[in-house]
């Protein structure tokens, strides 16, 4: 328990520090989700939205990380107490970030439409034909760490299977203690190695998505914007090839403990299993902080000349949902660029972002129930 | 090969897309043989309809310029080095030209600062062509992280 405990407080603490960073991490052109012209990033109402942000996000986050550890010790050793908490607090957690997030987009946007900061200022779009013909080669070396890994779990499996007892312990509660038996099959006995497989094809495969993402050009800066959207896909296909290898690491470590390899005690599991996807994890991070949104944040050789080119980008404001969901029949893109934190999210006015949607949900329904 | 397109302006976004790329072809950024991205990628990218970019590629085929193939996709076809215009070409381009200088005339442009224009217009396309063949956009990687 005290191991959920820490990776429950952690994780928490974490969210809040991304939270505070996140107006930090923005496109210039788009402070808390409000698209404005690049000459307006300036504005003394923006920098007064951040502080106001910051200022109210901090404490809820730290508040929440406070009320969610007593909440788990409190619950002291009730298995749904321990089952509830967790996910409470970070759904408390992403409604905290939302909701101050969306007052501070709120505010922007009031002042963007009384002063006009859109009135008489021509808007455009750039593309970049080269990122499509000439695209960011997949990491495939990236992805050799998780592959041996894998590979190297199920050999281990291989030699160890004739000699594995006949129930192998397939869950332990909250507490460390074996709560879930099964007969010792090829299946039951390779979890661990299945479990990698698809984890690491997921990110594997997310990362091809990354990849082959659609660019949103800054039209004030295109061939800075350009080449920072190439560094900003590498680098998150690397990350998420990166987080496949500790997780597979992890799931290593569990297969050590299932099949008798290594003696079980609940701060040693803890340990095997939460460390390397914290360090994945923190990776991921590194990286997003690193890069910013979109590559924002990250040096380039290309630059766009003496001036600004003389478009604001689009004021597409009108497509995004509280400020965070994007619905646009008219745009065939399955994925944008995310307007709240890094990455990207769905266009649900798509018809291939609505498949995308039900398929997520499906398979996040699978592994709830497979996991129990 | 950067397109800009600019949503506030009177020309319809597809015939943006066809004089860029036209423009693109004329200074070299796209040589005969160069790739654009398909129909569906570049209407992705740019955030419109299928149909805008299907109009924009459908005109360069006709004009000539784009070849759209199942297995490569839209590949360019000519570019200022593949030969002479087709037939009927000049004749309809001369048409328009009068058109413009027309234009010019009545506004009061002299004959010599037209000249003047035009051939530097014409310099710009030859010096985009033989000066920068790594310029960014053009196909040649950047970034340093």
């Amino acid at each position: 328990m005290t191991a959920l405990v820490l990776v429950q407080a952690a994780a928490l603490l974490l969210l809040t520090g991304l939270a505070w960073a996140m107006p930090g991490l923005a496109q210039p052109s788009l402070p808390f989700g409000v698209r404005i012209p690049g000459d307006r990033a300036g504005e003394p109402v923006i920098a007064a939205a951040v502080r106001r942000y910051r200022a109210r996000v901090l404490p809820g986050g730290l508040a929440t990380a406070a009320a969610a550890t007593a909440g788990t010790l409190l619950a002291g050793r009730s298995a749904l107490a321990l089952a509830v908490v967790p996910p409470c607090a970070v759904a408390a957690m992403v409604a905290l970030c939302w909701s101050v997030y969306y007052r501070a987009h709120r505010t922007v946007a009031a002042a963007k439409a009384e002063h006009g900061w859109f009135d008489r200022v021509p808007q455009g779009i750039a593309v970049d034909t080269a990122l499509r013909t000439d695209p960011e080669r997949y990491p495939w070396a990236w992805a050799l760490p998780a592959a041996v890994i894998t590979a190297g779990t199920a050999v281990l499996g291989a030699v160890r299977y004739p000699a594995l007892p006949a129930t192998l312990v397939t869950h332990w509660d909250g507490n460390g203690r074996a709560d879930g038996r099964a007969a010792t099959t090829v299946l039951t006995a390779f979890t661990p190695v299945l479990l990698q497989a698809a984890v690491g094809a997921l990110l594997a495969g997310s990362a091809v998505v990354a990849l082959r993402s659609r660019q949103s050009l800054d039209a004030e800066h295109p061939r800075a914007s350009a080449a920072q959207h190439r560094g900003f896909v590498r680098w998150t296909a690397r990350g998420l090839l990166v987080l496949a290898a500790f997780v597979n690491l992890s799931l290593l470590g569990t297969a050590l403990t299932m099949w008798g390899l290594l003696g079980h005690s609940a701060a040693q599991d803890a340990a095997l299993t939460g460390l390397p996807v914290l360090l994945g994890v923190l990776v991921v991070v590194f990286i997003a902080v690193r890069t910013g949104a979109q590559g924002s944040r990250l040096t380039v050789d290309a630059t766009d000349g003496a001036g600004r080119t003389a478009v604001a980008n689009r004021d597409d404001d009108r497509y995004w949902k509280a400020g965070v969901l994007y619905v646009n029949r008219d745009d065939p893109s399955v994925f944008v660029p995310k307007r709240f934190g890094i990455g990207w999210t769905i266009n649900f006015g798509s018809r291939g972002g609505r498949l995308v949607t039900v398929l997520l949900l499906v398979a996040l329904l699978t592994a709830v129930l497979l996991l129990n | 090969m950067l397109i800009p397109l600019a949503l506030s302006s009177e020309v319809p976004i597809y015939q943006q897309i066809r004089d860029r790329v036209v423009e693109g072809i004329a200074s070299g950024a796209l040589p005969a043989g160069s790739s654009l991205p398909s129909t569906r990628a570049l209407a992705a990218d740019c955030g419109v309809n299928f149909h805008t970019v299907n109009k924009a590629y459908d005109q360069l085929r006709r004009e000539g310029l784009l070849q759209l193939t199942r297995k490569h996709g839209a590949v360019v076809s000519r570019d200022h080095n593949t030969g002479p215009p087709p037939p009927g070409f000049t004749d309809d381009w001369r048409s328009r030209a009068h058109t413009l200088l027309a234009e010019a005339r009545a506004q009061g442009l002299t004959t010599e600062e037209i000249n003047a224009l035009c051939t530097g217009l014409l310099e710009d396309f030859a010096a985009d062509a033989a000066g920068e063949p790594g310029r960014p956009g053009t196909g040649e990687r950047q970034g340093t992280a």
